[in-house]
């Protein structure tokens, strides 16, 4: 098909087979975005745990709005957007959580950022502080970051994943840059 | 932020990182069951009309109902002991 991004039609192709309930299309699905997801979920959340049942919710979600998908989506942003949205939830009710603790006197207090999980698995100590500088990061500079750099989306397709508006996420990106080089020095 | 630092934060995104084999079997399967479901659902309207109905309208109403005969119950077992 020339003038067409190979990736986009095969999405359509996938999506396709997904409308039909082709469980050959979800694993092809599956096994393309996974670990890509897994990695993006570990690095917002900080938790594998948190992170695998957050990821399962995310193809669970496919699955079950897999008719109702466009022709054209895209399924990475989809999912991306799906997985995101599922962590912004799952923060709501941890801070809700938080402040009640904190209402009971029972909230140890702050006691800095937990590390990345892959820090112990850093291949380098270059690896070891990036992932280190990244856990640090307030939560939707680290968004922005993972998006753009670690996952190479175009700001304008990071930004439709995060629900915000272009120059917001170039700003973020712009602070999130910032605040690595200062960590790293 | 250097050259360097946006190549090291770029193969950061190339390492592998992914859930064990149980965890990807585990999460494939239930992906896969939720499929078989939303398919049978799409392929009988009436099915889907009557799930889309049991899960935003009866359930709510059955757990609400359950919760207020409850209270109801409680306050009056309360105001019987005062």
């Amino acid at each position: 098909m020339p003038g067409v991004d190979p990736r986009v039609a095969e999405d359509g192709e996938l999506v396709q087979r997904l409308k039909r309930g082709d469980p050959a299309a979800f694993d092809a699905v599956y096994d393309r975005h996974r670990a890509r997801l897994f990695a993006f979920l570990t690095r917002m959340a900080r938790r594998r745990d948190v992170a695998e049942d957050l990821l399962q919710e995310t193809f669970v979600r496919l699955a079950t709005h897999a008719h109702s998908l466009d022709d054209d989506t895209e399924l990475g942003a989809w999912l991306f957007r799906v997985a995101r949205n599922l962590f912004v939830s799952h923060r709501r009710w941890v801070l809700l959580d938080a402040d009640r603790l904190r209402e009971l006197g029972l909230w140890p207090g702050s006691r800095g950022a937990p590390a990345s999980p892959f820090e112990e698995t850093a291949a380098t100590e270059t690896e070891r502080r990036l992932e280190r500088a990244i856990a640090e990061l307030p939560v939707d500079y680290r968004e922005a970051l993972l998006l753009v750099t670690v996952e190479q989306m175009e700001p304008q397709h990071a930004a439709e994943v995060a629900g915000i508006k272009p120059e917001a996420m170039r700003q973020r990106l712009s602070r999130a840059r910032a605040m690595i080089a200062e960590k790293l020095k | 932020m250097s050259d360097q630092t946006d190549g090291a934060l770029a193969e950061l995104g190339s390492a592998t990182h992914d859930v064990d084999d149980a965890t990807a079997a585990r999460i494939r399967r239930r992906g896969k069951v939720a499929l078989a479901r939303s398919t049978r659902l799409s392929r009988t309207p009436g099915l889907a009309a009557l799930d889309r109905a049991y899960n935003k309208a009866i359930e709510p109403a059955l757990v609400f109902g359950a919760a207020a005969l409850y209270l109801a119950w409680a306050f009056a077992k309360v105001l019987h002991f005062i």
